[in-house]
């Protein structure tokens, strides 16, 4: 199948040889058109940024320079100063064509630079190829005197100082786990109940925090006694609120402005001149106060992402999206009738557009493990209402046609399936499924507000508000509820587990001990001496990286400080408090777990060939596994074709699953977060499989030091799972998805041949009840044919709008590496 | 010694010297014999900013003195930058790098991202 | 020595006195956009490329 431009071609003869990429090219608006080409992509390809783009120094240089001028305040406040200078001051920028404004850097083709969140990722940010403006040795100049000013006193470099050193060593040594112990990156929750069900602008908001304070300063000059202390703190928390969402009124009265100037000194074109100034009353309007109507709703919600990501690097975008602004869509389109459903689309679209561009600079690590990208955007549509009835609207439908016209790889949609879900809307998200997006991913809703009540204690009707607060993890978006940073650092490289367990806690990788002496494995005499060495080393390995963010996020407020997401928060407007701190957060934390199924294949295979049909001993085993499989090729693939593997319906290995996965249980209960509440595991990958393929040594599932890891959360191994589609789904049946862990990430490969046409949708929604029945929390789909992605391989420039799903986020099938297309092109095509 | 102070021992030789700030000069120098042009060199996988472990010596090692101090054994690798200078190394061991500008996501030992490797390459 | 308050990129905000945005039109290599930054009215353009008397 040969990929041409779609000019000579009509839609139908496209969508026959499923080439969604030139349909939607041919469906969209010109204006959609416009707008999805002209987008600066800021994902890395493989690990590298793209030509052109560049690195944001204004911003950077307007942050210190504020930041050095004010350094007597408390944190919150030299914070809120420094952000309001930025969003006065920095350069913004109107694109042709757009209804909707903001961008967190000062042009198009900048990634902004957190220059106070790591010293590490500043020099990284230095030595970076291709991304210094021009003049380059100025820009290099500059760069170095912000580092050398940052250096040492950046968040993560205040939080490393104080970590026990064992813990800061190991951790910092790259092999176990990655992510910032910081709210400086990292995962924001919104709460989104406060703002847009509580119908707030920054005004209201203001005037709340207002009352707050005329009744705390009564205190301060009251009776003297401790309880009086802490306020003082709190007035200085609250003033500095206040501060920055002024500025974010400000700043969107900038565009207002900059509209204005447009339609009045530049524009000649009658229609354009209405859309700017539309633009202008948009921008006057909100944030300030609440929105009236769908354009304000999205502008509104697109202000609020870029000015929390003006404060620190977001490294996702929990949202909600049809819930929070389908009220709106309904009275415009529905009832008031002020939009048709194709402009309705063509905002709905460009709201998709808005959030692609966006991008900052990441290290390497979250580059390579998240190719493609900037973050990952996952929005959570469907669901239901808190009375527990079907949430989907007609903006969820648009949503969905929406995506399939501008087929951006940022954001996607986790949907929550519910039995009550319409087929008009299923149908929907199964088109999206065909072109070849990748998404929807597929959640269970029941069973996740179950598992939330239960790893948790979300109440019901609180637990029925969740989103995704990154790929996976479901989070409330209410007072109580919603956990306001999670850090990336619980992401736990689990395949260490068993690699620590058969080589006494020590890594050959990294040249160093870093787990605990657990035994040396050649003295092993049965299978459950290596089990038990395997919770050790789990146990081990959960409790370092948790206690890293623990004292990530207990130190957070003294050491970073978040006035723009407190003010965003009714627990912070009312308490005073950073939005940060744990004091009055339910809890809401997981340890992502990267690489955890070679724990299961691994652990199965010396169960079978050395214990019990004692083909190899330990010692060979062991020898095998250091020579790294050199030289024991034949006894290599005996482990990879002859031992059991998971996904197959194999109660051998299956078993394994569970009692890994329960001891894992068990110790996420030992581990509590700063509120108290558990620790539940969330096997998942994103390209972490990829990014570890070096650091992992040999492993008895017959893997190699270098060889691609498996793609991750329960996923079988890529072309492991022999027995079929529902051979995969029984044995993931098996885990109990709602006391064994947070979620579980499950990746299938469908064959868009057989899934064409409406006999495909009603085989696909079959399968969607089994999984469903078996008790799945979670499934996503490729559905793009080998053939079409080793011709992608081959000629990617005829390819380059191809999309594929890689592990919790999807990405344009060129940006990835080869190494991760290959890993995707090795999954299974299961026949369903 | 306690524990504690073992391993702040073994974090100060892994993260003390290559957090100071250096001037541009420093930055951009990459010797002849730089430790990223070296086989026993091993890229961290947490921070790009070049640091990287010698698969050969231990923490305690100080290859930039006359004579150079090797420590074979201990808990933990010397950290070294990629542009640290190994000269003096006698464990400096060439070898050729086959993608040096990291766009495609392969086994850090094999790699050298910084833009002043790729200068000093090309 | 020009001042930005003579550039015809210059607009003065009416609610500020000597504070005004400079807007301009740039086109890069994927798109075409205005752009608008703070700017003062009695700043010293004579360094400005970008100026254009009114």
């Amino acid at each position: 199948m040969v990929a041409e431009p779609a000019q000579d071609q009509s839609v139908q003869e496209l969508e026959d040889k499923q080439e969604w990429w030139w349909v939607a090219e041919k469906k969209r608006s010109k204006r959609l058109d416009y707008l999805r080409k002209s987008v600066w992509k800021k994902g890395a390809l493989g690990g590298n940024y793209a030509p052109g783009i560049k690195l944001d120094l204004e911003c950077a240089t307007l942050f210190t320079d504020m930041w050095k001028f004010w350094k007597y305040d408390p944190i919150m406040m030299r914070r809120a100063k420094a952000i309001a200078h930025v969003l006065d001051n920095k350069t913004i920028f109107i694109t042709d064509h757009s209804q909707l404004v903001g961008y967190f850097g000062s042009l198009p083709n900048t990634i902004m630079w957190r220059v106070d969140g790591a010293s590490m990722v500043n020099e990284e940010a230095y030595n970076e190829p291709g991304i210094m403006p021009e003049p380059e040795n100025e820009s290099l100049q500059k760069v170095a005197e912000l580092n050398d000013y940052w250096a040492g006193q950046t968040a993560v470099d205040k939080v490393a100082r104080i970590l026990d050193p064992e813990d800061a060593v190991k951790f910092l040594s790259g092999a176990i786990g990655w992510g910032a112990p910081s709210s400086a990156y990292g995962y924001s929750g919104k709460d989104y109940e406060y703002l847009f069900a509580g119908r707030r602008g920054f005004e209201d908001i203001i005037e709340e925090i207002n009352a707050a304070v005329e009744n705390a300063e009564d205190k301060t000059v009251g009776v003297p006694g401790p309880e009086i202390l802490d306020i003082y703190d709190r007035l200085q928390n609250w003033d500095a609120m206040i501060l920055v969402l002024e500025a974010g009124i400000r700043h969107a009265r900038r565009y207002a402005r900059l509209a204005r100037t447009m339609a009045e000194n530049m524009e000649t074109d009658e229609k354009r001149r209405e859309e700017l100034l539309k633009i202008a009353e948009t921008c006057e309007r909100v944030p300030a106060r609440a929105p009236r109507n769908l354009q304000e709703s999205l502008q509104y919600d697109h202000f609020i992402q870029i000015f929390a990501r003006t404060e620190a690097h977001e490294g996702a975008w929990p949202a909600r999206p049809d819930y929070y602004h389908g009220p709106y869509y309904d009275k415009d389109v529905n009832v008031d009738k002020t939009l048709t459903k194709e402009e309705a689309l063509d905002l709905v679209g460009e709201f998709m557009i808005r959030a692609y561009e966006v991008g900052g600079f990441a290290p390497r690590w979250a580059r390579e493990g998240l190719q493609g990208i900037t973050g990952t955007w996952v929005w959570t549509l469907g669901g239901v209402n808190k009375d527990g009835s079907d949430a989907c609207n007609d903006l969820t439908v648009a949503f969905l046609q929406a995506a399939r016209l501008v087929r951006v790889s940022n954001p996607t949609f986790g949907f929550r399936w519910h039995p009550k879900v319409k087929d008009e809307v299923l149908r929907e998200c199964f088109e999206c499924i065909r072109h070849g997006l990748g998404y929807p991913s597929m959640r269970n809703d029941p069973l996740l507000i179950q598992n939330a009540m239960h790893w948790h204690g979300h109440p019901l009707e609180e637990a029925r508000t969740w989103v995704h607060q990154a790929c996976m993890s479901p989070c409330p978006t209410t007072k109580h509820g919603v956990q306001p940073m999670r850090m990336a650092s619980a992401t736990a490289n689990c395949a260490k587990m068993v690699e620590y367990a058969l080589h006494n806690g020590y890594d050959h990788v990294v040249g160093m001990q870093m787990g605990p002496e657990t035994g040396d494995a050649a003295k092993f005499h049965d299978f459950e001496e290596l089990f038990q060495a395997w919770v050790k080393q789990m146990e081990w390995l959960t409790s370092l990286l948790v206690r890293t963010v623990n004292l990530g996020r207990y130190k957070d407020p003294e050491f970073f400080g978040r006035p723009f997401l407190s003010g965003m928060s009714e627990r912070s407007v009312e308490s005073g408090l950073d939005v940060v701190s744990p004091v009055g957060d339910r809890g809401n934390c997981w340890v992502t777990a990267f690489t955890w199924v070679e724990n299961i294949d691994s652990l199965a295979a010396v169960k079978k060939l050395v214990f019990d049909d004692k083909k190899y001993t330990m010692e060979q085993l062991l020898s095998a596994l250091k020579a790294n499989w050199d030289g024991y090729e034949e006894m290599r693939l005996d482990f990879v074709n002859n031992a059991p593997k998971w996904g197959n319906d194999d109660d051998y290995v299956d078993d394994i699953m569970l009692r890994c996965l329960r001891e894992t249980a068990r110790h996420s209960r030992v581990m509590k977060c700063p509120s108290g509440n558990s620790w539940p595991i969330l096997p998942e990958n994103v390209s972490g499989n990829i990014h570890y393929a070096s650091i992992v040594g040999a492993l008895p599932n017959g893997r190699r030091c270098g060889d691609a890891l498996y793609d991750g959360g329960i996923s079988p191994g890529p072309g492991l799972d022999k027995k079929g589609p529902s051979a995969v789904l029984k044995s993931c049946g098996k885990i109990d998805h709602v006391s064994d862990g947070r979620a579980f990430l499950l990746n299938q490969r469908l064959s868009p041949t057989q899934l064409a046409g409406e006999k495909g949708y009603q085989l696909w929604k079959a399968y969607i009840r089994t999984w469903a029945d078996l008790g799945l929390d979670h499934v996503q789909f490729n559905m793009v044919s080998d053939e079409t992605l080793r011709a992608a391989q081959k000629d990617p420039e005829k390819y380059s709008e191809v999309i594929v799903r890689v592990a919790g986020y999807s990405a344009h099938f060129v940006d990835i590496s080869r190494k991760t297309q290959d890993n995707i092109i090795q999954r299974t095509v299961q026949g369903i | 010694m306690s524990r504690r102070s073992q391993w702040k021992q073994v974090a100060n030789g892994m993260l003390g010297d290559v957090s100071k700030a250096r001037s541009v000069e420093e930055r951009e120098n990459v010797p002849e014999k730089a430790c990223g042009f070296c086989k026993n060199f091993s890229e961290n996988a947490y921070a790009s900013d070049g640091r990287g472990y010698c698969r050969k010596l231990k923490v305690g090692s100080d290859i930039k003195v006359t004579p150079p101090v090797y420590v074979m054994e201990g808990q933990a690798s010397l950290t070294v930058l990629f542009n640290s200078d190994g000269a003096g190394c006698e464990y400096f061991n060439r070898q050729d790098l086959i993608d040096t500008d990291g766009n495609e996501v392969n086994d850090p030992s094999y790699r050298r991202v910084q833009r002043q490797m790729e200068k000093a390459i090309k | 020595m020009s001042t930005c308050a003579e550039c015809r990129s210059f607009f003065l905000r009416e609610d500020e006195p000597g504070q005004g945005d400079c807007v301009r039109r740039v086109v890069d290599p994927r798109q075409a956009f205005y752009q608008s930054k703070p700017v003062r009215e009695d700043n010293d353009a004579s360094g400005c490329e970008s100026f254009q008397k009114k």
